[in-house]
């Protein structure tokens, strides 16, 4: 396929994207506002209503505009690193989820070596000093100098009550 | 005289010192908020006197707005809304290996904008608000809207793009919590959406996060700049955006006195203008131009002045962190408003020598002191990722001290950096985030008031106020269409 056709296909893609989420917005709002009692120019969903309605034409300009073939530049994949974008993005979402389980300090340590290790750095000791001096630093930087709460809590909290 | 009595007490002195090293230190650091530490100021200083509470905020206020530059130079990562701007054009300054320069610029110009603030704030606090104050919600919402069509002349790539990021921004930030009639709305049932998306995990997410998944993108792991000089930079070069600067700076106080438009809408619209006014730029604009650094960081700091008048002189906050001052206002037992500057002349002294004091300081920190934070930017990404990784884990979760803000910094994290890889632009949105729950209340208060009106066009628009936002909106977007196209013919 020619880069051409690929940026046409991946416009197309944006818009329809955009015009989904216009189009949803908009019909949940007018349902949502023909639910209530309340006066057109009140509701809640008056202005969310506009702003979709300006996302649709918005959506629809990007469609008829030709497809902007000029920005062949921006739109060519630039041998994007997905394997280590998605590794890393895992390993943070992991982080998210362990953390409340063995608390902020283990669980910072443990992020920052993976994360070292993923992107390189090979050598260990560098990878737990670095682990290691960055989050004493960091704790006490926030936690003991500003006082400022770390995500360093409890499981009910992360649950939701 | 009461002034005076402020500036040659040590101890006063040495708390907006303090103050300034914590705003040098916070701004600085991506994720950490000048709001979030004058919020913990609050819970610090409600002891202390209301004098010395007031001169270590007026330090971090002063200095923090500065300082969030500094992150937007040396990482491309701003600390904070209004530093958005100095970004496009001081971090492919530091990329050059010119960060001294960029950070110096932006130093003595965000003295210059905050000094300007200041001495405007203490000789026209009254006319200003009683300018202000006969705003009408229409006008607010025309402001604003206005604030992000200009945007539209910002984004290099696609006019129709960085509306699209705009409106984007401003359907999050429908989200939650209706400030007119008190009800939730589009937060699909997700009861921690209920007060509405956060904004800073929003752009920490925005910023941060996406800025890392785009450096893993690009595959660039090595320092980006292979060393920084610390070069002669002569006074007179500097000074050469001097009255320019005045321009920006009036600029900036007007905005920063208009309540809810601050910083990011200043810094837009200044960066915008001096697109216009510098015809000719030693480097282009977006490709490291002073000029946008001068733009940018004058008019953000001249806000500071400007958004200080309606907090004190009627108790409308300019910006979230005068919303937070307000409450140090309050803890103390002060009372801003019409009768506030007669009444309590002492405390406005108090407030305009931490201003002055903390300007002083900002210029001595960024000279002296913030040319060394420039070494980050030579340590290698593989190092840098992972750490800004967890400060911005941090930041996120420090505000409102719950692991959903970090959840929705991810999604923020990962959404821009989706939109940043097909050419939207995050800038746009970020403006709309902030901005869209104050354009949505006074949009549906203005159509309120026009509705029990017999002519509903002459009231929504029949003030002058109005009718000169509007023609500024339309010849805004008129101008802007056509000199896109001709961009592009000549591209092609």
């Amino acid at each position: 396929m020619s880069d051409k056709k690929i940026i046409k296909k991946q416009n197309l893609t944006e818009a329809l994207i955009l015009f989904v989420i216009g189009t949803s917005t908009l019909l949940y709002s007018i349902i949502t506002q023909k639910k209530t009692n309340i006066d057109l120019q009140l509701s809640p969903y008056l202005f969310p209503s506009i702003i979709a309605c300006g996302i649709i034409i918005n959506a629809l300009v990007i469609i008829l505009k030709g497809f902007d073939v000029k920005e062949t530049e921006n739109k060519k994949e630039k041998n994007t690193d997905w394997k280590t974008i998605l590794i890393y993005i895992g390993i943070v979402i992991a982080y998210y989820i362990v953390m409340p389980f063995i608390g902020f300090v283990i669980a910072n340590i443990i992020l920052l070596a993976s994360l070292l290790f993923l992107l390189k750095v090979r050598v260990w000791w560098k990878i737990a000093l670095i682990s290691v001096l960055t989050t004493a630093a960091i704790y006490f930087l926030f936690k003991v100098a500003l006082n400022v709460q770390l995500p360093d809590i409890g499981l009910l909290y992360y649950f939701g009550d | 005289m009461q002034m005076l009595g402020f500036f040659s007490n040590i101890k006063f002195v040495l708390l907006v010192l303090f103050g300034s090293v914590m705003g040098l230190f916070v701004g600085s650091i991506p994720g950490l908020s000048v709001t979030m530490a004058t919020a913990l100021l609050v819970s610090i200083t409600y002891t202390w006197s209301t004098s010395n509470a007031l001169a270590t905020v007026m330090g971090l206020y002063v200095v923090g707005v500065f300082s969030g530059a500094l992150s937007a130079i040396l990482i491309n990562i701003p600390g904070a809304p209004s530093s958005v701007v100095t970004s496009f054009d001081g971090y492919p300054l530091a990329k050059k290996g010119e960060s001294y320069k960029a950070v110096i610029y932006a130093t003595v110009y965000s003295f210059i904008g905050s000094i300007f603030g200041f001495i405007i704030l203490w000789l026209l606090a009254k006319p200003v608000s009683i300018i202000a104050i006969k705003f009408h919600p229409m006008d607010y919402f025309l402001l604003t809207l206005f604030g992000l069509a200009t945007v539209g002349s910002l984004t290099s790539a696609s006019f129709s793009k960085g509306i699209a990021s705009a409106l984007l921004g401003l359907l999050v930030s429908m989200i939650g919590m209706d400030s007119v009639m008190g009800t939730p709305r589009l937060s699909m049932g997700i009861y921690q959406l209920q007060s509405g998306v956060p904004t800073v995990p929003a752009l920490v997410g925005l910023f941060g996060f996406s800025e890392v998944l785009m450096s893993l993108a690009d595959k660039q792991l090595e320092a980006q700049v292979s060393e920084i000089k610390k070069s002669v930079i002569k006074i007179k070069d500097i000074l050469k955006h001097f009255w320019h600067s005045i321009y920006y700076a009036t600029f900036g106080t007007v905005i920063g006195a208009l309540p809810g438009a601050g910083g990011p809408v200043a810094a837009f619209l200044a960066y915008s203008s001096a697109k216009k006014m510098v015809k000719n730029p030693e480097v282009p604009f977006g490709e490291g131009a002073v000029e946008g650094i001068v733009a940018s960081e004058t008019s953000n700091n001249a806000c500071i002045g400007g958004a200080l008048i309606p907090m004190l002189t009627l108790a409308v906050p300019g910006d979230a962190v005068t919303a937070v001052i307000l409450s140090v206002f309050y803890v103390h037992g002060l009372k801003p408003g019409p009768m506030f500057i007669g009444m309590q002349p002492d405390m406005f002294a108090a407030i305009l020598s931490g201003g002055f004091l903390g300007c002083i300081f900002l210029l001595l920190l960024g000279i002296f002191i913030a040319p060394k934070l420039s070494r980050l930017i030579l340590v290698p990404k593989a190092v840098l990722l992972p750490i800004v990784t967890v400060l911005c884990i941090i930041g996120s979760f420090a505000c409102g001290n719950s692991m959903f803000d970090i959840l929705l910094m991810f999604i923020f994290g990962i959404v821009g950096f989706l939109m940043r890889r097909h050419g939207y632009p995050v800038a746009p949105m970020t403006l709309a985030l902030v901005l869209g729950g104050m354009m949505d209340s006074n949009f549906r208060r203005a159509i309120s008031l026009a509705a029990s009106e017999s002519n509903k066009l002459v009231s929504l628009f029949g003030r002058s106020i109005t009718l000169v936002l509007l023609f500024a909106l339309v010849a805004t977007i008129i101008m802007n269409i056509p000199r896109k196209k001709k961009k592009e013919n000549a591209k092609n």
